[in-house]
Formats: structure tokens, C-alpha cells, sequence
């Protein structure tokens, strides 16, 4: 499932990828780590410095959910041409778990970013859903009251009608018996 | 002000954790010899896939996490 309450950190300007020659940038060359094991001895490594657990203990504080983070890191990775999308995919859970190591060992409370942000909260559906049924049956309601006051109409005008069908032939009547005029 | 990206990080750490299974430990076998049991093993657990190589490395991270939090309790 994909997640979008994600902030992009770091987005390049549009067109910035034609600002330098094909194969100048690091990611546009052969990566240097190839292999998975090969670029989790790199993060192990890094991450292991105390300059970098101080940041990230600061970080966290700073509540930036550790998906992101971990996904900032292997992004850098490959923008520094360390290892390939690929790899950095394999390797990102793996970061993800040493980053909240870094925050349990620091007793921090962090963010994993793995809690549904819309926990607890109706969702927009189910109110679109039930606004839907609502003005379905307000909607068949009064229809019923316009079909009655219809058939209360029509009832009504066809009395009339007899009333006036019953008026005509004596209208159109013609007169009878010996001593009558013709017209 | 932040925009709003896609980020696989959540679904990626949620398929491993399916993949990374039962946590077993291999144990050495002792004695000259004994005869070595670690390839097979190996073969049995299917190590030789990346996302069960990193399976394995976060299966270790997170036991050193529970430990901790363990502790804390």
C-alpha cells in the first residue's frame, strides 16, 4: 500500500537534470557498492558514528517519521552513487530498523510512520455513502408525496371530466317529439 | 512547506516482515568430527536471496530492540 503523508525532503527543480553532462552526476555512474551485504556494511558503518546518532536522536525528537527518514538516507545513497535503487530498496527496511535501535537506545519516543494517520477518524466515504442513502430516501419520499397529490389531481380532474361529459350530450342533445323545432 | 511524495519505506519493512519468518538461531555442532551442518542450513533457510539476507540482519536488530525495551519494562 502506498503511503502519501510523506514530506519530499529534498526535490529537484524542474529541468535540473539537464544542467549537467550525461554520466557527470554520481548516481549516473556505476555504483560502488553492488550487492546488498556490501551496502548494509556501508549504513552499519555510518550509522554506527556517533556524529550521526546524535543527529538522528535529534531528528527523531523533531518527530520526522522514521520511513521517511529511512528513505532520505537510502535516497542519498544513491544520489552519492554508493549503490543502486535497487539495492537501496532491499536495504531501506533494514534502515528503518537500526533508526528506531538508534531512538530505543536513546529513549526517545519517535515516530515509526507505520500508524494509520486517519486511525479514529470517520472516513470521507462512508459519510459520502451515507449522505447518498440519505438523499436516496428523501428523494423516493418525495416522490411518493408528488405521486399522491398526482393521483388526488388526476382523480379530482376526471370527475370533472365525467361532469362534463355528462353536461354535453345534453348540450348536443336534439330536441324531441312532434311539436319540436329543428334547428 | 513539505509537498507530499510516495514512500515505499512502510509496505517494503511490512513484506519483510513476512519474509523474515520464524527466528531461528544455527547453532555449531561441536567436535572434530562432527560433520558441518551450516550449508544446509543455509539452503534450508534460503539465504542466498537479498531480501531474506537483510530478513536475517533485521531479525537480529530487532531481538537487540526488544531486549532493550524489555529491559525498560
Amino acid at each position: 500500500m502506498t503511503e502519501l503523508n510523506q514530506p519530499l525532503l529534498d526535490a529537484p527543480i524542474s529541468g535540473q537534470h539537464m544542467t549537467s553532462e550525461l554520466g557527470g552526476r554520481p548516481w549516473q555512474q556505476a555504483p560502488q557498492y553492488t550487492t546488498v551485504d556490501e551496502a548494509i556494511e556501508y549504513y552499519l558503518d555510518r550509522m554506527s558514528s556517533d556524529e550521526f546518532t546524535d543527529q538522528l536522536v535529534d531528528v527523531l525528537e523533531m518527530d520526522v517519521p522514521v520511513t521517511t527518514l529511512a528513505n532520505t538516507i537510502q535516497l542519498g545513497g544513491v544520489m552519492d552513487g554508493k549503490h543502486s535503487v535497487d539495492v537501496g530498496m532491499l536495504v531501506m527496511p533494514l534502515l528503518m530498523e537500526m533508526i528506531m535501535l538508534v531512538g530505543d537506545m536513546a529513549d526517545v519516543k519517535y515516530d515509526s510512520g507505520m500508524e494509520n494517520p486517519n486511525k479514529g477518524k470517520t472516513r470521507d466515504t462512508l459519510l459520502k455513502s451515507v449522505k447518498m442513502k440519505l438523499q436516496r430516501q428523501i428523494d423516493k419520499k418525495e416522490s411518493m408525496i408528488f405521486d399522491d397529490e398526482e393521483l388526488g389531481k388526476s382523480i379530482s380532474n376526471d370527475e370533472e371530466s365525467d361532469e362534463i361529459i355528462m353536461e354535453e350530450p345534453q348540450e348536443n342533445e336534439e330536441p324531441k317529439g312532434l311539436m319540436a323545432r329543428r334547428v | 512547506m513539505p509537498s507530499f511524495g510516495n514512500n515505499p519505506a512502510l509496505t517494503l519493512y511490512r513484506n519483510l516482515e513476512v519474509e523474515r519468518g520464524d527466528d531461528t538461531d544455527v547453532k555449531a555442532t561441536r567436535g572434530l568430527l562432527a560433520r558441518g551442518q551450516a550449508d544446509k542450513v543455509r539452503k534450508e533457510m534460503d539465504v542466498q536471496q537479498p531480501s531474506v539476507r537483510v530478513a536475517k540482519h533485521m531479525s537480529i536488530i530487532k531481538r537487540k530492540r526488544d531486549e532493550i525495551t524489555n529491559d525498560r519494562a
